[in-house]
């Protein structure tokens, strides 16, 4: 059993230009495709075609970050949700007595919105740092303790995914069967496991406070930072670009161009 | 490799040598992209890591990691459960297996708060719950003090008592020098030696590959030889056998019980 969806989005230190950029330039890019994952819900008004091309834009540009493959490993650990998402779509559309074509084109294109909307944030991820991260949410004003929280989360999470592969190695150690094919005692195997991820999750929040009391978390009001983001031509036009890019799609789609698409 | 019923086994190197993964190999936790692992026959590729873990009980080197249970009664009853072993069996062996690891008081303690000696054997206690033909111990030395260490050896040795086959990982010379098992000694992937402790603690050139230094008595010997030229033979032996050897060549007499003792030893020297 593998966590590849975790995995896939996890940061590497690389020093490509898209890891260089800003991460608000990156967080603008990301959220433009967010943005427009949600915005094309309409089956007949582009949802596969403009989930298709989000998904493309993030393997090209992460392919720049030399990150593509990581992307490609969290698709493929997204798999099962995306199979569930297309039966479901495949159900509705078959009892609403719809033609069988249209209920395969609705499944197809709601799993490609699905994965262009769970993959929307792989580009910030993959390429921005965990102090970077803090570093951005500090610029947007949010304060330090809730930015602590938000970039000791993110970085915590491959710890956390190490730590669930522990737990199913002892416990497959131990005789829990969690291979094979059967997949109610598969399912049954992962429900156990997040009583003792929960335990052992809040054991290392409790270390970790410990942890920062002994590193003084807290006792100035007013901290200073080792590293201060400044944006740079490059940034200034990956921006520009970006909002011109969204402007444009938004433009498209109140002029209703893209109806009729798929 | 191959390693035979009732044999106990140390494998040894540097850290990052691949110590951990090749015991992973074992219960089939790992699956090998190349060559084969076989347990009594049954290649690991085919059988799932459940199957094997009936025979090969692995005990983890981070004690925390093996832990998911609210109580020490609750991580060794567990796996027997998993094994099928009726809740009256299982309570039998699991207060069989508490008591002989000195830790059935502690039995409705949480796990994580137990000292780092207790977790340590807690771990052997839960695999030894199903009494596997196979123990397999990675790294059961680290963060054990010096007690820690003695009571983890005795407990390995009566292990080794009965008859069971012990496959162990470890960076720590003087541990396995007491233990006396046929050594594998791996470095950087690779295995670079295989022999009896005897043969290869003492090598100091074939240690040296695998960034291991070799046991004090030996190396006691060994500089005595250097620096004195008085051609000891450096052998593995414990603190009482080397003080009986160095008063038979430089006191000229063995002392009271040194003969029974260094007999008692010779086979295996």
């Amino acid at each position: 059993m593998s966590f590849s969806i975790v995995a896939g989005l996890r940061y590497r230190s690389l020093d490509t230009a898209i890891h260089r950029l800003d991460p608000r330039v990156k967080l603008l890019i990301s959220a433009s495709f967010l943005i427009n994952a949600l915005l094309f819900n309409e089956y007949f008004g582009g949802m596969g075609t403009v989930a298709s091309i989000i998904v493309a834009s993030q393997l090209s540009l992460l392919s720049i970050a030399k990150s593509h493959r990581s992307l490609l490993m969290a698709m493929r650990g997204a798999i099962p949700l995306i199979a569930i998402v297309y039966v479901l779509n495949s159900l509705g559309g078959w009892a609403e007595g719809i033609p069988l074509e249209e209920q395969l084109y609705r499944a197809t294109a709601s799993s490609a919105r699905f994965l262009a909307f769970i993959t929307s944030f792989s580009l910030f991820f993959l390429t921005t740092s965990p102090d970077e991260f803090g570093l951005l949410l500090f610029k947007l004003r949010v304060p330090y303790t809730y930015a602590f929280v938000f970039v000791a989360a993110v970085r915590l999470a491959p710890t956390l995914a190490d730590e669930v592969q522990d737990i199913i190695d002892a416990q497959r150690s131990r005789g829990r069967e969690l291979e094979g094919r059967n997949p109610i005692r598969i399912l049954r195997g992962v429900v156990s496991i997040f009583t003792p991820l929960l335990i052992n999750s809040l054991r290392r929040a409790y270390e970790m406070a410990e942890a920062l009391e002994v590193k003084c978390f807290g006792a100035s009001q007013k901290r200073t930072s080792y590293r201060e983001l400044r944006m740079r031509r490059t940034d200034y036009a990956v921006m520009l670009v970006t909002i011109a890019s969204e402007a444009l799609v938004l433009y498209l789609r109140a002029l209703g161009i893209l109806s009729g698409l798929p | 490799m191959r390693i035979a019923e009732g044999e106990v086994v140390a494998i040894m190197g540097e850290n990052g040598a691949g110590k951990t993964t090749l015991l992973k190999h074992l219960n089939g936790l790992l699956k090998p992209s190349k060559g084969r692992v076989k347990v009594d026959s049954v290649d690991t590729r085919e059988a799932t890591v459940a199957t094997l873990a009936r025979k090969v009980g692995l005990v983890f080197q981070n004690p925390d990691s093996m832990f998911f249970c609210t109580s020490v009664m609750e991580e060794v009853m567990y796996g027997l459960y998993m094994f099928g072993y009726s809740e009256e069996e299982a309570r039998e062996r699991c207060r069989e297996v508490l008591e002989r690891f000195d830790l059935w008081s502690l039995r409705d303690k949480s796990p994580f708060i137990l000292s780092g000696g207790e977790k340590k054997r807690l771990t052997i206690a839960i695999v030894m719950a199903w009494s596997p033909k196979y123990l397999v111990i990675d790294e059961p030395t680290s963060g054990q003090d010096r007690e820690g260490k003695q009571r983890l050896l005795q407990t390995i040795e009566t292990i080794m008592g009965e008859g069971r086959s012990i496959i162990l990982s470890t960076h720590d010379v003087e541990f396995v020098a007491d233990l006396e098992p046929r050594v594998v000694l791996m470095s950087q992937g690779q295995v670079v030696a295989e022999g009896e402790a005897r043969e290869i603690l003492t090598d100091r050139a074939l240690l040296e590959k695998a960034s291991l230094l070799v046991p004090q008595i030996p190396s006691l010997f060994l500089e005595l030889n250097r620096r004195c030229g008085v051609g000891l033979e450096h052998r593995l032996l414990r603190v009482e056998e080397a003080v009986c050897v160095l008063r038979g060549r430089f006191f000229r007499g063995s002392g009271v019980g040194c003969d029974e003792l260094l007999d008692s030893r010779r086979p295996q020297i």
